[in-house]
């Protein structure tokens, strides 16, 4: 680390090692972290050393054995995994993977797997440009919306960050946690309770949503579908069946890239207008949207080149 | 200075990469050595290193898996002699 960097993080523990961590072990990390830390401004650092305390500490009670150079670790096995994916897609324009199955075995099905995955996806929300974007997205648009004791369900939980960020400004919010994985499901229901969540507000339910949704019809005030259809098969099933449980008013915090692959994606958006066109078809109107590129890179420039969009909306279920 | 004709190629191909990657990179020809590599290269980061192995794939016409496109190289010298490698191989 150099003198900037190094004096622009030394009052975040948590932060600073795993930046520490990270930069020795990978060059192209720690370019990409230093260019980062350099456009940030102090709230950045604030949520950011929260956040990698808050991993640390969940996976820690998942597996006594975790420090924050094992999450460095992690954190660059995922980042090897992804550009392995991208190398597959800059010269097939396609998704390697095409069935669920053979995904949800290799890798939903894996709980030591699933454990690593959701630490390596959890630590780019403080290192990835598109993803503190889309965070920045559903902060200021869904979860300053939301209103008191709200019932929300999230789908595919992950790290868990996003419905903990919701608990901390509301914590008698009841949550229903929705996932194929346990692994995840645990890790996303200590994430919240170390959010401020009581745990007798959270309920778990290991659902394949493509044969199953556990939530009552017209129930849900607030809905997360962050990275989630990408996944599926069925996904345009499971967005209509999805509109069905939402009140009248609900809202829905929805995302997914555009060119974006990773070993578990199936379903491949190439353009913006076939994202919005695939969620009006399901029911759904589109509050608000952003689709989300990397550096100063046009949507256009970015469809014709076949490089990632993260694409994000608030959506309401359409009359 | 007698060349064979296997070393011709090598040199040939060397000029080659160094085009290539010259391009990827927006980086000065004439600055590439066998020690530029990530640490020095402002621009060699994850994503051109992306578009760098994609690149000497269709100029040299090779095939270059995502486990071996990740960590073959770390620097220009290395990027070199994986081409050639490659590219005899295929003959």
């Amino acid at each position: 680390m150099d003198k900037i960097v190094e004096k622009k993080i030394k009052k975040y523990k948590n932060y600073k090692s795993l930046v520490k961590f990270i930069s020795k072990k990978n060059i192209f990390q720690k370019k990409s972290i230093r260019k980062i830390i350099l456009k940030q401004n102090l709230k950045y650092f604030q949520d950011a050393d929260d956040i990698a305390k808050r991993i640390l500490k969940v996976a820690k009670k998942l597996n006594k054995k975790i420090n924050l150079e094992k999450i460095a670790d992690i954190y660059l096995w995922y980042t090897d995994l992804l550009k392995k994916e991208e190398l597959y897609f800059e010269k097939h324009k396609d998704y390697r993977n095409k069935n669920y199955d053979k995904v949800f075995k290799e890798v939903y099905n894996k709980p030591s797997y699933m454990f690593k995955y959701a630490i390596g996806l959890g630590t780019s929300q403080l290192f990835w440009e598109n993803h503190l974007k889309v965070f920045k997205f559903f902060r200021e648009n869904l979860v300053k919306k939301v209103k008191k004791n709200p019932l929300i369900a999230e789908i595919g939980m992950g790290h868990g960050l996003f419905t903990a960020e919701i608990f901390r400004k509301q914590n008698k919010a009841n949550s229903i946690m929705i996932d194929v994985s346990d692994m995840c499901l645990k890790f996303a229901k200590e994430m919240s309770i170390i959010t401020g969540a009581k745990k007798s507000n959270i309920q778990l339910k290991k659902d394949d949503i493509q044969k199953k949704i556990s939530i009552q019809d017209n129930s849900l005030d607030v809905l997360l579908l962050g990275e989630v259809i990408e996944h599926l098969a069925e996904g345009k099933k499971v967005m209509k069946n999805l509109s069905k449980k939402m009140k009248k008013n609900g809202i829905c915090y929805f995302s997914t890239p555009a060119n974006g692959p990773a070993e578990d994606h199936i379903l491949l958006f190439t353009k913006v207008k076939q994202i919005r066109k695939f969620i009006k078809d399901c029911s759904w109107k589109i509050i608000k949207d952003s689709p989300i590129t990397l550096g100063d890179m046009s949507i256009d420039f970015a469809e014709k080149n076949s490089k990632v969009i993260n694409y994000c909306a608030i959506l309401k279920k359409a009359k | 200075m007698n060349l064979k004709k296997s070393q011709i190629m090598n040199l040939k191909n060397k000029e080659e990469c160094k085009k290539v990657f010259s391009k990827v990179m927006s980086f000065p020809i004439k600055k590439i050595s066998d020690k530029s590599s990530a640490e020095n290269v402002e621009n060699w980061d994850s994503l051109t290193h992306v578009q760098l192995v994609s690149a000497l794939e269709k100029k040299f016409k090779i095939k270059i898996s995502a486990e071996e496109g990740i960590d073959a190289f770390n620097n220009f010298k290395q990027l070199v002699s994986f081409v050639e490698k490659k590219f005899n191989n295929k003959k």
